[in-house]
């Protein structure tokens, strides 16, 4: 990190007096630095915790008090030649609420825990750039897919009244990782889920016509490894 | 809306007809006066000339013994309440002791086991109460020497009241309120429930009435005289299974203008029966709603009021100050198991209707006995159609279908069960405590047996009408206040969308929505299902 600092701080001062002497002609910026190596096949674990807003920002909200909520996790990926990627993941939402009834755009708690759990196993491919010029972040894209358990229990339910359902889903991914050391980096990305029919059909989430059991979530990774 | 006691259903109805032609101040002056004296009153329990033979109760609630526990249970992440600090484990057979002592001292350092209790295959260990008991099961079944583990869930039978004469009520189990108590258990003090009607036997006195003579017209021609029995001391009572401490609020009487509406004829005491009668105690039958308040408020006259020389009768006018009075004082469920048939329309009813539901209160209106009758429209019930925190009650019987009375029509937004004895006798029909009609109709069958009545003599009554079917649906807006359902129009909203549907598919004129579900409407909905 210390050493980023130090290099953008020293981007700066060189190029502002060179911004004003216009007239001098350019020198020839120094070559980037060569990559360093990379094995051919680099597996890597990693942990993970996220912030996703639900699509179903009603439902979250009438139930919960509140559309967003953390995942936590983990997994393990493979770089293949440098540039390609496939990970699998695990993480977990859970969380505990109320059951409601709703009228006329006024939601009626009525004091009975209801509690969630999501949890999605991830299967994701995508593609690593790595940027000569900065050498220890590389940007990745990827899709895949998802199999998204839902669970849902409340107090005074039967059996047959609790939900254990699980469907696949369609997830993106896009962002940054950032070396921090040779075995350790770390990477902040942008996560879509996509996930229908689990919830929409009964429920409060059909009073609000929300379907889709996915979002849009912000994930900060720790992963070990090259 | 009466549907009365089956015995007298024909009667009563000459005796209103020959009050008509009567008219009133015939005899002694008019007035009433209370004395001094508080008599007990009589339980005399089920009506014996109608009621089928008590039958034994199996099942008795395990919540009047739950008060042995030494922690408060605890709920855990499944919502499910378990007994802290206890685990059952069911090591393998080949776990020898000093492998289940060494599992017990790796989950907790608190672990201890008792001696393996009788009938068991498996051990109850103790940890710290303070000690997540859910954690340690998961811990000692990830072990190879242990089969499973498990916190101490509790277990217990879906509320089931140990009122004797519970086993009559087929009503409460056919709208699911035995589940339904175990969620909302009675509501509290804090809600108020009106009982607008013929008064409540709310009250132990003996009041000084002046017996009028009076003579009964029969739609044969025949007619019966009846002799003055001029001022007569008549004993009430408060009826034993619904009064106790601080139960009855703001009491009125318009048809007597004062503080004292006794109940005359019993359908307004039954009525609070189903709404609010005590449960759990060991004595008569369950109501819904048995921990509110109740507020008498009389604006229905019968028979004894006319011969006792009562001021006013149940007319639009006093119905609609009855309701009024009721909003004003803090009800905020009102019960008007009364209403005519229509037209003419009863706009004064309608907005003091309107003006209780704005002041907060839910009204429930009987939809009408009268579908054999020419199935007129109803005046009164036909209102609530038209206004978001009030509906109107149709009655089912035991099997979940309309009941022969039961009026039909567009107005009709909900059914409960009211009964019916055609096809199913006393058996069909709702039983709550109420007089001891034997000693209150003392006018039947004749001038001979004629003598002042007595309305301290309870028993518990099989009545029908839709009349019994609206404090099904007022009991159960009175938990869903409690619930946290206050809004009027809300209430009627979740009673309709959770009501099962009956006969037609949809919305129909004989059920409305559909039958009420008090289990399925106290329950809300969850996130996905």
């Amino acid at each position: 990190m210390k050493t980023i600092s130090a290099a953008c701080l020293l981007t700066l001062v060189l190029t502002s007096p060179l911004a004003a002497q216009t007239r001098r002609p350019r020198p020839p910026s120094p070559p980037p630095p060569p990559l360093p190596s990379y094995p051919a096949f680099a597996p890597r674990a990693f942990v993970e915790i996220s912030e996703q807003q639900f699509a179903a920002k009603e439902t979250f909200k009438s139930v919960f008090g509140e559309s967003a909520g953390p995942f936590r996790g983990g997994g393990v990926d493979l770089v293949l030649n440098r540039n390609l990627f496939v990970e699998i993941s695990a993480s977990q939402y859970k969380k505990t609420g109320q059951r409601l009834f709703r009228s006329e755009g006024k939601d009626y708690r009525l004091g009975i825990p209801l509690s969630v759990k999501v949890t999605p196993i991830e299967l994701i491919g995508g593609y690593r750039l790595r940027l000569r010029r900065w050498p220890r972040v590389i940007p990745y894209a990827g899709i895949g897919f998802g199999s998204f358990k839902y669970e849902e229990t409340s107090q005074f339910n039967t059996d047959e009244e609790n939900v254990d359902v699980k469907k696949k889903g369609l997830v993106l991914v896009g962002g940054a990782e950032f070396r921090v050391f040779r075995w350790v980096g770390v990477s902040l990305d942008a996560h879509y889920s996509h996930v229908s029919d689990i919830i929409g059909i009964g429920g409060i989430s059909q009073e609000f016509k929300e379907d889709d059991l996915g979002g849009t979530a912000a994930r900060f990774r720790v992963i070990i490894g090259r | 809306m009466f549907r009365s006691r089956i015995r007298v259903v024909t009667s009563s109805f000459v005796l209103v007809v020959g009050l008509v032609v009567l008219g009133r101040g015939q005899g002694l002056q008019s007035g009433r006066l209370a004395l001094p004296l508080n008599l007990p009153a009589v339980d005399t329990g089920v009506s014996p000339d109608q009621a089928p033979a008590p039958r034994t109760l199996t099942t008795r609630s395990l919540r009047s013994v739950a008060g042995d526990t030494l922690y408060a249970d605890r709920s855990g992440s499944s919502g499910v309440t378990y007994r802290p600090g206890r685990v059952i484990v069911k090591f393998r057979d080949t776990a020898s002791a000093s492998t289940r002592v060494s599992a017990m001292s790796t989950v907790s350092r608190t672990a201890t086991m008792t001696a393996r209790p009788s009938y068991a295959d498996f051990d109850v260990i103790e940890l710290d109460p303070s000690e997540n008991p859910e954690a340690a099961a998961r811990e000692f079944a990830a072990r190879a020497d242990v089969e499973y583990a498990q916190a101490a869930y509790r277990e217990h039978a879906y509320f089931r009241p140990n009122d004797p004469n519970y086993n009559l009520q087929w009503n409460m189990p056919a709208i699911d309120m035995e589940r339904a108590w175990d969620i909302q258990p009675g509501a509290n003090p804090s809600v108020i429930v009106a009982v607008v009607d013929t008064g409540i036997a709310y009250l132990s006195t003996i009041i000084r009435l002046n017996a009028r003579a009076f003579r009964l017209l029969f739609s044969n021609g025949t007619s019966l005289n009846y002799p003055a029995l001029g001022l007569i001391d008549v004993p009430f009572g408060a009826a034993p299974d619904l009064t106790g401490p601080d139960r009855f609020v703001k009491p009125h009487d318009f048809i007597w203008d004062d503080e004292t509406p006794v109940d005359f004829v019993g359908h307004g005491t039954h009525v609070s029966g189903t709404i609010g009668q005590l449960t759990n105690n060991n004595l008569g039958t369950a109501g819904i709603a048995y921990n509110v308040r109740l507020m008498p408020v009389k604006v229905i006259d019968d028979l004894w009021d006319f011969i006792f020389g009562a001021l006013n009768e149940a007319t639009d006018d006093i119905v609609a100050r009855g309701i009024r009075y009721a909003a004003d004082n803090g009800a905020k469920v009102i019960n008007l198991s009364i209403g005519r048939a229509g037209p003419p329309a009863a706009p004064v009813v309608e907005d003091a209707i309107r003006y209780a539901v704005s002041k907060g209160a839910f009204v429930a209106i009987a939809a009408g006995n009268d579908f054999e009758d020419g199935n007129p429209l109803q005046a009164v019930a036909e209102i609530a159609s038209r206004v978001a925190g009030a509906v109107s009650v149709g009655a089912t019987d035991i099997l979940h279908n309309r009941a022969f009375y039961s009026s039909t029509g567009s107005w009709v937004e909900l059914s409960a069960p009211g009964g019916s004895s055609r096809g199913f006798g006393a058996t069909g029909t709702v039983y709550q405590q109420t007089y001891n009609f034997n000693f209150t109709d003392t006018f039947d069958p004749s001038p001979a047996t004629y003598r002042a009545p007595r309305f301290d003599i309870f028993a518990i009554q099989p009545l029908q009408g839709t009349s019994m079917a609206t404090p099904h649906v007022s009991g159960l807006a009175a938990l869903l206040i409690q619930q946290g359902i206050t809004d009027p129009a809300a209430i009627e909203a979740a009673m309709e969308k959770f009501a099962i549907d009956r006969g037609t598919p949809g919305r129909d004129s004989s059920f409305g929505f559909g039958e009420i579900s008090a289990r399925n409407t106290l329950r809300g909905l969850g996130l996905s299902k």
